[in-house]
This record gives C-alpha cells, structure tokens and sequence, in this order.
C-alpha cells in the first residue's frame, strides 16, 4: 500500500513530431502495456488499423530526463473496427535494457474495485495542458460488458479523464494495484464524464506470458515431481473487543503496522521466498468477529480485501464459514421476541425474516471482500 | 461469499483448481440463549453435502470441508463441540468423499483422525488476545501443502515478543517452518 500514486509506472507514447497520444504502464523489466488505438496513433496508422505494427513506437517515462526510449509491438490485439466494445491492447518491448531513475514495475490487480471505488487515473490533459502529466480522480461505476470498468470523473475535479488518457493505468490507492487502463473517454469539451478501462482481468489474459504468471504454470508447486495445492488456513481471527492486532506501538507509525494483514502478509511473503509456499486458496473457518457486529464485520472485510489483493488470490478462491461469534444474539433476541409478540415459536436457524433486519444479524452472514 | 437463511451453507466450486470446498454451516443451533451455544449442523444439510461431493470425487476435484466447531468431542465444555461430529464422520467421512476436513473454534492447532479416518486438523485463532485463548497455545494459522494421498502442515505462530509470525514447533519440534506430513483419504 502506497500513500501517493507512483509516477514511475507510466509512460507517454509519442507520434513522430513528439506530441503525446497517450499513455501506457510498465508492467515488466523492459513491458509496456497500452492501447492498441494509441500504438496506431503513435505510428501515423488510421486509429482503427488492425494488422500488427512493424515500426518502433517512441515512449518517455514520467520520470527521469533521459532521451526518449523506443519499443517494439510484441502483442497485439486491435482495436474494434465499430463501437466502444471489444478488445484493444497492445503489449511493448523496449528495445534497450536501460530504464530511467524511478520507474517503478505496476502490479495488476487481482480483484477489482467494486462500485463506489475512488481510482485515480495518470493521463496528460490538453485541456487544461498538462505537459508533466497529472493524475485525475474518479470514481468506479461498476463493470460493462464484462471486460470494461466505467469511470465516472469525479465533478469537483480541476480535471477530467480525457482522450490524452488513452492507455493510462487506473490506479487504485488502497492497494497500490492497477485494475485497468483507460480505452475510451469523452472529449474534453463535452459535458460527459463517463470513460471505459479494460479491466486488469482482461489485460491478463491479453498477455498471459508477461501479466499472469500464475496462469501459465499448474497450479500449487511442484515438489519431486508430485503437483501439490497450497491452502491458507486462517480461524477465528474475532474482529472486535478481544482482536490482539492493532494499536500496539509507541507511534501511530509503528502502531499503522500492527494489524494481522500486514503480519501474516510479512510471513506470506517469506514463506513464498523460502519455501515456495504461495496459496492457491484460503480458507476462514469462523469467528471472523466477535459480537457479529457491522463494524466488526467493516473490519473483517478490510482484512479479507487486503489478503487476498497482497497474496494474489482471487475472491473465488476463497472459502468462508461462520462460527458462533459470527451469529448476532442481539437481532437472534429480538427475532425470539418478535416470535413470541406474534404467539409463535421460533424457527431454527433463527433467521430474522424481512428487509427489517440489518445485514449480519443472524445465523446468516454475508462478507464481501470488495 | 454469503451464508442467507434459504441457503445457509455453501458449495466454494473452484474449477480453474480442480478443488471443491464444502463451507458447513455449524451454527445452525446458535442464538442468544446458552442453552443453544454448541454447534449442530444437522441431517439435512450432511446429507445435501454427501449428495454433492459424490459427484466431484467422480470427477476427480479435490475435495475439503471446512466447519467452524471442533469435529472431536474433547472439550472441557461440552457446549463448545459439534454435538452431531458423529453423524458428520459417518456421511462425510466414507472413503473417498472428503479428502480432508479442516476446523477452527478450538483456538488450538490439533490433528485427530476421526473413526472412519478422515483427516482433521485444526488451527488456533490468529488474532484474539491471552485473555481469550489457552495460555499454552499461541496464536495460530497453517498453510496445507495438499497432494494425492497426503498434506503437508506448515504450522506458524505469532511470537508477540517479535512482532512476527514464525514456525510453530509445538506442532513439529524440528524444522523452523513447523512442518509435518500426514495421510489423507
């Protein structure tokens, strides 16, 4: 987790004359990752060109004062011929070693945002001009079409998200992960402020070899010759009054450390380098929290979000089940007594019936890791 | 993931790994009156269970079950057991339907194998205070490294001193990652 979005990441694609067209993200030691529409741009081609670029295609990072670099097109998925819709992603290599001071490798997400999610966005405006580049928030609206994640920029921002963001990361600050790149947004001068990023979830699979690691080997590891699963188990961590983690330290420097995803992620990250041992799947089994309280549960949440992003699992590899802390007494109570107001008994499980109740209030429980 | 009242346990369908994760439900007798704090899951949700994993053995899926309660009847209380551990063992433990059943609740790591010799290991709570826990048992997780006929048991320990988390040598004295190998179904 970062406090400030990371310069370093990205990259501004030039035409011939030098103006920008674009933007891509180093995702590799030599990787950048754009759009296929910006590479076209950037080469003179029609901007919906579909056959694979021979030419070499002129960057310069957002950092450092080098010359510009140039790459070469390895991957290439063209832009769609009509609409917004379909695939457009190109996938570069520089064609030298050496990368300025400061640029820094994007990691793609492994769960993206849900809706709600405050992103910011690196682009080079033109309206108002930005020659250095400006980071732009928005807000994430939700998934369309099954690969695009609609943007809304966010209305008291100085800027907007533009067609000079085109290939630019979408930058979540919570996890310091990308989850797309920007495709497609309106003209500076329109009112809209709807725009479009492929989600990190279809850039991986655009270039497996580089963006998906895991995909392109079994999974688990593979100890003498034998091809095992690694499973995380996790239990009764109890958000609430008895939870171990937290406020320990002298500074609220130290103390921002003592929580038990940035412990566990610590061992994780060791076991993974020593061992090999990376979980394929986790599983939680029960007392997430204490009382069965909301905040508990907030708390439960942000803890499962975190894990999981820092350890590259995805949602659905994870498996929940509720212990009895999980079950609030509060609302079971009130469920009994409402039974008992109506002359009735109660029904086990002891479900409270009706929207009257709050999430998380009886034997039922619902955790989102969004 | 969501446990609602019309369907309180859930079927985890991983594909891509070629896993299935029975998620029981053991609170389905829980509310606020003491006389109703034990785990139950009960003949329904078992045999719904049983009915289901049938189909992933024959398709070769690995197949875990995870539930909250202590699936061995060796509490000081009895309160704090699955009270229908017998009835769990005799739908789920037959042959070749779970490969391995892991618990919590205990806030103690153990291994027992239950009668029909099912696997279970269980792992201490990672998180809750002294006060809450056994005073000899430390905080807890596991990574299971699973294979056919076998698992792997990395056993860790949260050293409060250190402010880290290290292998857990009560469960395998040597060896600084806490490892140990068992059968499994």
């Amino acid at each position: 987790v970062t406090d400030e979005p990371d310069f370093g990441l990205a990259v501004r694609m030039l035409d011939a004359d030098g103006t920008t067209v674009g933007v891509g993200v180093l995702v590799g030691p030599r990787e950048i990752l754009t759009c296929a529409h910006v590479v076209n741009s950037a080469l003179g081609r029609d901007r919906r060109a579909q056959d694979h670029p021979a030419g070499e295609v002129i960057v310069e990072f957002a950092v450092g004062d080098g010359p510009p670099l140039r790459a070469r097109v390895q991957r290439w998925l063209p832009p769609p011929r009509t609409g917004a819709a379909g695939d457009d992603v190109a996938g570069l290599v520089l064609t030298g070693t050496e990368l300025p001071t400061g640029a820094v490798l994007a990691r793609l997400a492994v769960n993206l945002p849900t809706r709600g999610r405050v992103v910011e966005v690196f682009g080079y405006p033109g309206n108002p001009p930005r020659p250095h580049g400006a980071w732009v928030v928005a807000t994430v609206r939700g998934q369309v079409g099954g690969h695009h994640l609609q943007l809304d920029s966010t209305p008291d921002s100085a800027l907007r998200i533009q067609p000079g963001f085109s290939g630019s990361p979408v930058y979540d600050r919570s996890t310091g992960r990308v989850v797309g790149l920007v495709a497609a947004a309106p003209l500076a001068a329109s009112e809209e402020r709807d725009s479009y990023a492929i989600t990190a979830d279809r850039l991986r699979l655009a270039w497996p070899e580089i963006l998906d690691p895991r995909r392109t080997r079994a999974p688990g590891r593979v100890t003498r010759g034998v091809s095992e699963l690694v499973v995380l188990h996790v239990s009764d961590p109890q958000f609430g009054r008895n939870h171990l983690f937290g406020g320990n330290g002298l500074t609220p420097a130290d103390q921002a450390h003592d929580t038990l995803f940035r412990r566990l992620h610590d061992d994780l990250d060791r076991l993974a380098d020593d061992h090999g041992l990376r979980p394929d799947l986790m599983v939680v089994t029960g007392d997430l929290a204490e009382w069965g309280l909301p905040d508990e549960f907030d708390h439960v949440v942000h803890f499962l979000a975190a894990l999981t992003e820092a350890v590259e699992l995805p949602r659905r590899h994870v498996a929940i089940v509720p212990g009895n802390h999980d079950v609030n007494r509060l609302a079971c109570e009130a469920y009994f007594l409402q039974r008992k107001s109506h002359q009735r008994e109660p029904v086990a499980p002891d479900w409270p019936n009706g929207n009257t109740s709050p999430p998380h209030s009886s034997n039922s429980m619902t955790v989102s890791t969004g | 993931v969501s446990f609602t009242p019309d369907e309180p346990y859930t079927l985890f369908e991983m594909p891509d790994l070629a896993v299935v994760v029975a998620g029981l439900n053991s609170t389905m007798a829980e509310s606020h009156l003491d006389s109703d704090h034990y785990g139950w899951l009960g003949e329904n949700q078992l045999r719904w269970f049983a009915d289901r994993l049938a189909e992933y053995r024959d398709r070769g899926w690995l197949r875990l079950a995870v539930v909250h309660h202590n699936v061995v009847r060796g509490a000081v209380a009895d309160d704090e057991n699955l009270r229908d551990a017998d009835d769990l063992d005799q739908r789920l433990g037959q042959p070749g339907l779970v490969n391995l059943l892991l618990h919590g609740h205990t806030h103690d790591g153990r291994l027992h194998r239950l009668s029909s010799g099912l696997l279970a290991l269980s792992t201490g709570s990672a998180a809750v205070t002294a006060e809450a826990r056994l005073r000899e048992v430390p905080n807890q997780y596991q990574l299971l490294a699973v294979r056919p006929g076998g698992v792997t048991r990395y056993a860790r320990q949260y050293a409060a001193g250190q402010r880290r988390w290290i292998g857990d040598t009560r469960i395998s004295p040597t060896g600084r990652t806490g490892a140990t190998t068992s059968r499994t179904h």
